[in-house]
Order: C-alpha cells, then sequence, then structure tokens
C-alpha cells in the first residue's frame, strides 16, 4: 500500500495522522492453527502465491509449446529469455560451467525476489521482501544449500575454506574463528541488506506521500509529489537491483563452496 | 579414490576453460544440441562467449557496475560489516550463557566479529574493484578474468 492515494484516504479520515508502517502489517487472511503453531494465509503470503504463480505463467505461457517458441522471439518470450540470459550470464562469469547445474535455484530466486520487490510497487500491495522473516528464509536457503554443496563435494576440505593460505600457524586459531564468523555473517548480512532496503524505501515514499496531503497541493505539496515520482523510479530500480545483488552473491557463495581455492 | 580424481577432474575444469568445451555435470549433451540448432538455425556455430552474453547478458552488467557504485556500493559495505559484529557479538553472549563465564566470551568474541566485519569490507571492496577493472577492460577480452 505504497499508494498516494492511501495516504490521502487515511488523512481525510483521521486528520493528519499518516502512520508509514502501517503497510508493512500482517493480516490474517485465512486463520489457520497448526499444532498451537499460528500457520495462517496472511496477506503476506497471498502475495508470495501471487508471485510465484505469475511468475510460473509466465514464464511458461511466454515461452510457449515447442511449436510456438519462435526464433523470432514475441516480446513476452524475448522478455523470459533475456531474463534467462541474464542469470545463465552472471552465473557463467562468476562460478563457471561446473555451477549450471545450479542455475534452476539461483534463477528461482532471482525471479522470485524482482517479483516481490516489483509486486510491492503496486499501489495497495503488500511487499512479503520488506519482512525480515521471508528474507532470512531466502538467505537460509541458499546459506545452508550452499553449505551443504560444498560439504558433499568436498567432504572434509570444506574446512580449508576458513583457513586461508599462506596465514603462518599461530595465527591459524585467531584467523580461522574470523572466517568462520565471516561465514555466518553471510545470511545475516544477505537478508538484512533486501529488507532494509524495501522497508526504508516503502518508508520513505510513504512519508512523502504523506507530505503531500499535509501540506496541501497547491501550498507546496507539489515538491514532495515531484520526489514521491522520482522516488518511485528510484524504487523500482532498487527492486531490480537488490534481486540481483541476491543473485550475485548467491553465485559467489556457491563459487566459493565449489572452488575452495578461491579466497 | 578413483570417484576423488574424477572431482579434482571436474574442479580444475572450470579454472582453465570459459564455456566452451565439454560442459561437466552431465550437460555436454545439451551443449552439443545448441550448437547443431544453431548450426541449423543459420547462426555462427561456435560463439559462445559474445554471442551468450553480448547482447543482454554482458551488456546489462556493465550497465549496472557504475550504478550500484553509490548506493548499492555503501549499503553492501555496511551490511557486510554490521552483519559480522552482530554474528560475532551473539556467539559470545550465546557461548557465555551457556558456559555461564558471564562477560568474558561476549569481550572476545565481539572484536572478534568486528575483525571479521572488516574482512568482509575488505573483500567486498575488492571483488568491486576487480568487477570494475573487468568493466572498464571488457572490449579487449571477455569474461575470462572477470570471475573473482
Amino acid at each position: 500500500m505504497s499508494s498516494p492515494d492511501h495516504g490521502a484516504a487515511a488523512a481525510a479520515e483521521g486528520g493528519f495522522h499518516i502512520d508509514p508502517m502501517h503497510q508493512f502489517e500482517i493480516s490474517r487472511i485465512i486463520p489457520l492453527e497448526i499444532g498451537g503453531i499460528d500457520a495462517s494465509f496472511t496477506n503476506s503470503a497471498l502475495w508470495m502465491v501471487i508471485v510465484a504463480v505469475t511468475a510460473t505463467l509466465f514464464l511458461t505461457l511466454s515461452v510457449g509449446a515447442s511449436k510456438s517458441r519462435a526464433l523470432v522471439p514475441s516480446r513476452a518470450q524475448l522478455v523470459s529469455e533475456m531474463a534467462y540470459e541474464f542469470i545463465a550470464g552472471i552465473m557463467r562469469d562468476i562460478v563457471g560451467p561446473s555451477g549450471q547445474k545450479f542455475f534452476p535455484i539461483i534463477f528461482t530466486l532471482f525471479i522470485f525476489i524482482l517479483l516481490c520487490n516489483l509486486f510491492g510497487m503496486l499501489p495497495y500491495a503488500f511487499t512479503p521482501t520488506s519482512h525480515i522473516i521471508v528474507t532470512f528464509a531466502l538467505a537460509s536457503v541458499v546459506f545452508i544449500g550452499v553449505t551443504l554443496v560444498g560439504i558433499f563435494k568436498h567432504g572434509f576440505k570444506f574446512v580449508k575454506l576458513f583457513i586461508p593460505s599462506g596465514v603462518p600457524v599461530w595465527l591459524l586459531p585467531l584467523i580461522s574463528v574470523i572466517e568462520v564468523i565471516s561465514y555466518l555473517s553471510r545470511p545475516i548480512s544477505l537478508s538484512v541488506r533486501l529488507f532494509a532496503n524495501m522497508l526504508a524505501g516503502h518508508t520513505m515514499l510513504k512519508v512523502f506521500a504523506g507530505f503531500i496531503v499535509s501540506l496541501g497541493f497547491i501550498g507546496g505539496g507539489f515538491l514532495p509529489f515531484f520526489f514521491a515520482v522520482a522516488l518511485t523510479g528510484l524504487e523500482v530500480l532498487v527492486a531490480f537491483l537488490q534481486a540481483y545483488v541476491f543473485a550475485v552473491l548467491s553465485c559467489i557463495y556457491l563459487n566459493d563452496a565449489l572452488h575452495l581455492h578461491d579466497h | 579414490m578413483h570417484d576423488e580424481t574424477d572431482k579434482r577432474a571436474k574442479r580444475d575444469q572450470p579454472g582453465t576453460i570459459s564455456g566452451r568445451t565439454a560442459r561437466p555435470d552431465g550437460l555436454d549433451g545439451f551443449a552439443d544440441k545448441l550448437r547443431k540448432v544453431r548450426v541449423e538455425a543459420g547462426l555462427k556455430a561456435e560463439t559462445p562467449d559474445p554471442h551468450a552474453t553480448g547482447p543482454n547478458g554482458q551488456a546489462d552488467d556493465v550497465d549496472d557496475a557504475p550504478r550500484q557504485n553509490s548506493f548499492g556500493m555503501a549499503m553492501r559495505l555496511s551490511t557486510d560489516l554490521v552483519a559480522a559484529v552482530l554474528v560475532g557479538g551473539f556467539i559470545g553472549w550465546m557461548l557465555d550463557d551457556w558456559l555461564g563465564t558471564k562477560p568474558v566470551l561476549l569481550l572476545i568474541f565481539f572484536p572478534l566479529g568486528v575483525a571479521a566485519g572488516i574482512v568482509n569490507v575488505f573483500r567486498t571492496a575488492n571483488r568491486m574493484n576487480q568487477q570494475s577493472e573487468a568493466a572498464n577492460s571488457d572490449a579487449a577480452d571477455d569474461g575470462s578474468d572477470n570471475r573473482s
């Protein structure tokens, strides 16, 4: 609900009371409790389902059946292929050929985050990625997955990731502890970055939208209005950029796990 | 042991090739098929790097690099630093709780977390430098050196 209209409506009802954090509120759509755990279907879950369904439908339908898959693609097919080649290019650059089999998970993560971010820009939409639990879950998938890949591929030698080459023996205990902490901080920084960007951007947008109302459009409100327009453009850029950064960092972590010598 | 050498061969491969010779991990068939289709379609068959990444991938990459320089870079570096400090402090705190050595381990692990954060920032900055250098010298040669 990052639209200016909503701010206007709220202000009209309750004076100038504009709550920029209201847009992040979770509301239960279908209350559900399984074994004492609140597993309700919330607005956050609804938007994630919308994103997943949209992405699946778009990516399958736009490419279409093998007959209609044209050498000169339609617009929709072009978008799908560009997204595909974009991620494939990132993976080729960072991970190399041996990472190709992990393409599906990285591509899925990228598309999911990108669409969550972009759908969050629609008026009255909810942004699932503005909640740290969602981004942390995504980052955990990457972190645990990458760690398991490394362990399965290298076995015990995976520990070498925490022992940089060329370190004096007496420094090794200190350095390896630092490396472990650095490794453990990856999911935190991965999730916090995405979440903080989304939260800050949407809050800022709402605050500026609120200024328009409280100043009145003629009496100076046009200034924050133009700012909000510019900010909306910036937010679309950030939505893309954060999905890109998430994918790139996942690839870098994957590369570290696959090729331990890289450090 | 045979398995071991096989693994090593796979691991060594990506360092030496840039995606055009036999792909490991069961994708050889796919590469061949792709090449055949390209030939049939009248495209240049053996243009792996420029064709695949040229129009979209690489161009977008280069396009993004400068934009990321300002805000994205600051965001990345700061989260990298803060996350490691938090993790370090958290580990110290939990260990203290567990072992009953109230402030000692926290005091040890907090500076370690700070150090890890600085290591993170250093690495990220290095990586960014490499990326921008690779983007600058991108016209000269394609892709093989900007793998961090």
